[in-house]
């Protein structure tokens, strides 16, 4: 290809995944209050718009004309800096997901993904320790009592949970042998022998539970929300933004929700793979998308589910969990998965 | 047009090698593209938004009373041993990757160092929990909970 | 890429080991200081003897290096008589430092664990840095011991002065290392390798081909001279050391001192002496300007102090000039340098074993009054001190005395007649204040307050120091055996 397709198609493909990211988000939020409405016993948003759908725009609209306070005590600069800090990585992060199978146009093959990186597992892990940056900064720039505090556990809880979501990215790659989500991906592909049982790599039972867990945590979301308990600090590291400064944070917050089901999707759950029933084209990159979606929201739902579901943790639980329970797990699995595809693929280590 | 000059540029350096710093193209552009909506959209906030400010409104928040002091600066040193942790760890994941993705090469032996190295690892976990580092409920580690459970007996 | 070789790494390992074991047995099994001392004890003299089995290896088989990386062409360790008894010598060292400051051990309660298991740490990274025939693999070792000698040296936490040497230790260390490592990395540009050996090593470009601009490497070497002219506080590197020692957990200085000079003069030897010999007539002179100035300010300085430890530190500066004068002679010193290193250590440890005996296991300071009398008090102990201070002013039938011919003799043999003048004047006004302790102890009153004291010290520090003074007085008397040892010890 040319210097001018690749600038084209990279253009083409930024800009349908951030279009793609925006309205998604719009999306989730109207399904995450209806879905936890309805676990609730409640009705939910449903005057804007046909089944409330438009509430999400409207509450965007709103957050544009309400007045972004500034406090006194704010350093500036890094203050205005950390809701950008937020969004950004969150936006890069899904740069490297396949969301469907690659398809033709004219002899030149295009990726469904914004780029594939053979470094894909370890630039998600380094953007989603960025992340951590935005929560410090709000909070310390902030000159108030409780983002302070709100940053530091954060900072806190995002790292010790990192550290298990790395771990539990281990087995995987042993048994992938990349990091690239594209070849993950395509490895997932086909069946487990004769079985109809598709050959999804969460057969890594415990690396999918403990990443999955381990995402909730890194999003900050319930039950790991100790980021913003409301009953303790208030809203935490956002304490003091308002107008469209907060909405940026809620923007990258539920982006991120999407970007965690995508990457567990991709990563476990065969990624776009899913029966096309023949159908041939254009459904054979049609469904493949619609499988993706599919899945990423279902996993979105098992985010609001546990939302509704579970009370909050205490802080010493959480980080004891963090620390106490999934990181040695992880590395027990990582051992027993270590010897298990060893063998598998070399022989027992005496013959 | 520049830009598209310099893509080939990028590209033509790396001809040959499977990987090309064009791969890394779209990134470069989403990190504009976001850094550019977010200023956008917050100076059209900051435009068409209302700006009233009054003392109050400007006072760090404390729950609509008048602070009395300033936030804490100094925090529990556990705060620094869990980020000293999450270095250990780190470092040890990314060592762990790059064995991971080429295991088979490695042998048996590979694995061997592996097992030695995260075992190494694993000791400071047990001892910096054994040492009760990772104790963050205060009543429960050795010595406070004497003190708390005498006085909660003295109490009595 | 699957054979490794055991042997040449077999004390690291051990050393490792030892120390993981001990800090588990500490908090998942609750077992106290005996159980330290019998695995830090086992650890020790397992590794001690690992090195009589290279020595053996290296008799039949010759010396050897060891490889790895692509193709095995990247040399990381080397196993030749120079780095057995180096190691050997760190070991030793280490071990009797580590038993003289004992009684500290006790008194850190669950923390003791970890001043051991750091103490065994430090020992495995110098014994890196000895062994190393790779600069990074020297630089790895030179980090392992010097952040396990910070926290050692802060251990004693609640003493302000513990703190400050630990601060000032670790901004002034890492410091150095930095600058050790740009001169790695200078190096690297200017040789395209960071090997000592092999065929694509320090040496084999040297051999195949002169370098038209010396200034990178030049350079290079400077900056490397200085990281370790640090490490074994050499002047006008040496600020550090007399606040390091005077405020550092006084069980915990032996090994700071020893150690550290028997691993840097190691480096220095191998990164001079071997890697950069092609360019000897350059390195040699700033060496030799080093040398004369520490000696002359480490002597001087001594003279001023009213510190016992500090007066130590600066003489420990002297006696650093005295080991870079044997130095200026390229390999052929190395036999001189090594007999200094091997008996001035145990001079140093014996001695911080006292001032840790006399100003206690925690330390602080140790004025010179409290030395007053020392031969009433308890005759022993002033016994030993004499014996130690007449070996470190180079008093005939000692083992400073055959050090400091062998030293001098290297100097003057490689044309650095001045040097030797220097530091024979130097040591002579050095006599002052080695003697004038003597002096304090046997034809002084001890302080009215102190007359009565018992001097109580505990068996293990006693064990130690006898090792020491044996030492010293033995290799005075009867050099031979160490000297044909040293001899034997060149670098490959």
């Amino acid at each position: 290809m040319t210097g001018w397709e690749i600038f084209l198609t990279a253009a083409i493909k930024t800009v349908a995944a951030f279009a793609f990211l925006l309205t998604l988000t719009i999306i989730l939020v109207w399904f995450e209050r209806k879905t936890v409405a309805d676990l609730q016993n409640r009705i939910g948003p449903n005057r804007a718009g046909p089944w409330g759908l438009l509430q999400t725009v409207a509450d965007g609209a709103k957050l544009l004309f309400k007045e972004s306070v500034t406090p006194r005590k704010v350093e500036f600069g890094l203050y205005i800096a950390a809701p950008v800090a937020a969004l950004v990585p969150a936006l890069l992060i899904f740069l490297v997901v396949p969301i469907g199978r690659p398809f033709h146009i004219g002899d030149r093959l295009i990726d469904l993904s914004g780029t594939d990186l053979n470094i894909g597992l370890l630039y998600i892990l380094a953007l989603s320790s960025l992340a951590v940056y935005a929560v410090v900064l709000a909070g310390w720039s902030s000159g108030s009592k409780y983002p302070l505090l709100g940053a530091v556990r954060a900072s806190a809880q995002m790292i010790s949970y990192e550290a298990a979501m790395g771990l539990a990215l281990v087995p995987l790659i042993l048994f992938t042998g990349t990091t690239s989500l594209k070849q993950i991906v395509e490895i997932q592909g086909g069946s487990f022998g004769d079985t109809f049982l598709p050959a999804w790599n969460v057969v890594l039972i415990p690396s999918f539970l403990i990443f999955f867990i381990a995402g909730i945590a890194e999003t900050n979301r319930a039950p790991f929300d100790l980021v913003e308990a409301e009953s303790e600090i208030v809203g935490g590291y956002h304490t003091e933004y308002s107008g469209f400064r907060f909405a940026m944070f809620f923007l990258a917050e539920y982006i991120n929700i999407f970007n965690i089901a995508a990457i567990t999707v991709t990563l476990f759950l065969g990624g776009w793979h899913g029966p096309t029933f023949g159908l041939g084209a254009p459904f054979d990159w049609v469904l493949p998308i619609f499988w993706f979606l599919a899945k990423s929201m279902a996993l979105v739902f098992v985010f609001v589910w546990v939302r509704a579901t579970l009370p909050r943790m205490r802080y010493d639980q959480l980080m004891s969990f963090g620390w106490k329970r999934l990181i040695p797990v992880s590395l027990l699995w990582i051992a027993l998965s270590t010897l298990a595809i060893g063998v598998r693929r070399m022989g027992l280590p005496w013959t | 047009m520049n830009l598209i000059l310099a893509t080939g540029f990028l590209v033509s350096r790396c001809e040959g090698s499977r990987v090309t710093l064009a791969d890394y193209l779209p990134i470069g552009m989403m990190l504009v593209f976001g850094i550019g909506f977010a200023t956008v959209i917050m100076w059209l906030s900051w435009r068409i938004a209302p700006n009233n400010p009054t003392p109050e409104k400007l006072a760090p928040y404390e729950c609509g009373i008048v602070p009395l002091q300033e936030p804490v600066q100094r925090f529990p040193v556990k705060f620094y041993i869990v980020a000293m942790l999450f270095v250990i760890f780190d470092v040890e994941l990314v060592f762990l990757f790059a064995w991971a993705v080429r295991f088979e090469s490695f042998g048996w032996a590979g694995i061997g160092a592996m097992g030695i190295f995260v075992i190494l690892l694993l000791e400071t976990l047990v001892y910096v929990w054994k040492r009760g580092a990772l104790d963050w409920n205060v009543a429960r580690r050795g010595r406070n909970r004497r003190i708390v459970v005498d006085s909660l007996e003295d109490a009595a | 890429m699957n054979e490794i070789a055991f042997l040449p790494i077999a004390a690291e390992i051990l050393l490792l080991g030892g120390a993981v074991l001990i800090l588990m047995a500490a908090v998942t099994l609750n077992l106290g200081p005996r159980t330290w001392a019998i695995i830090a004890g086992t650890t020790l003299g397992l590794s001690f003897l690992v090195a009589w089995v290279q020595w053996w290896r290296i008799d039949d088989v010759g010396s050897q290096i060891h490889y790895t990386g692509d193709f095995l062409r990247t040399p990381m360790v080397v196993m030749d008589y120079f780095s057995v008894f180096g190691g050997g010598l760190v070991i030793a060292a280490g071990g009797i430092a580590l038993l003289g400051g004992w009684r500290l051990v006790g008194s850190l309660e669950k923390r003791g664990a970890e001043y051991v298991a750091l103490v065994l740490l430090a020992v495995a990274g110098l014994h890196i840095m000895v062994i190393s025939a790779n600069l990074i693999l020297m630089f790895i070792g030179l980090e392992t011991a010097s952040i396990a000698l910070y926290v050692v040296a802060g251990f004693t936490r609640d003493r302000p002065d513990s703190d400050e040497a630990a601060i000032k230790y670790f901004l002034l260390g890492s410091f150095a290392s930095a600058l050790f490592l740009y001169g790695i990395a200078l190096t690297y540009a200017a040789t395209g390798s960071t090997s000592i050996y092999g065929p694509t090593g320090i040496v084999a470009f040297f051999a195949e081909r002169a370098i038209t601009e010396p200034g990178v490497l030049l350079i290079g070497i400077a900056l490397m001279i200085v990281g370790l002219g640090f490490k074994v506080s050499a002047a006008p590197f040496h600020q550090w050391a007399p606040d390091v020692y005077q405020g550092a957990p006084g069980a915990a200085v032996p090994l700071m001192a020893s150690g550290v000079k028997i691993a840097g003069f190691a480096a220095m030897a191998r990164v001079l002496t071997v890697a950069f010999d092609a360019s000897i007539s350059d390195w040699a002179q700033v060496i030799s300007a080093l040398a004369a100035l520490s000696v002359v300010v480490g002597t001087l300085f001594a003279i001023a102090q009213s510190d016992f430890k500090r007066m130590l530190a600066y003489s420990g500066v002297a006696h650093a000039g005295f080991m870079l004068t044997a130095l200026v002679a390229g390999q052929s010193g190395v036999p001189g340098l090594w007999f200094y290193l091997g008996t001035y250590a145990f001079q140093l440890i014996g001695t911080f074993i006292i001032a840790s005996i006399i100003s206690g296991a925690a330390g602080g300071a140790s004025p010179l009054d409290s030395y007053r009398g020392l031969a009433k008090r308890s005759p022993v102990l002033a016994g030993a001190l004499a014996v130690l201070m007449l070996a470190m002013g180079g008093i005939p039938l000692t083992a400073g005395f055959v050090g400091k011919v062998g030293v001098f003799a290297a100097a003057i043999d490689a044309g650095y007649l001045w040097l030797a003048i220097v530091g024979l004047v130097s040591a002579v006004a050095g006599l002052f204040f080695y003697l004038r302790l003597i002096v304090l102890a046997y034809f002084n009153d001890p302080d009215p307050a102190l007359a009565d004291e018992p001097i109580t010290a505990p068996r293990s520090s006693r064990l130690a120091l006898a090792v020491c003074v044996s030492f010293t007085f033995l290799f005075g008397v009867l050099p031979w055996p160490l000297l044909n040892l040293t001899s034997e010890a060149l670098p490959l």
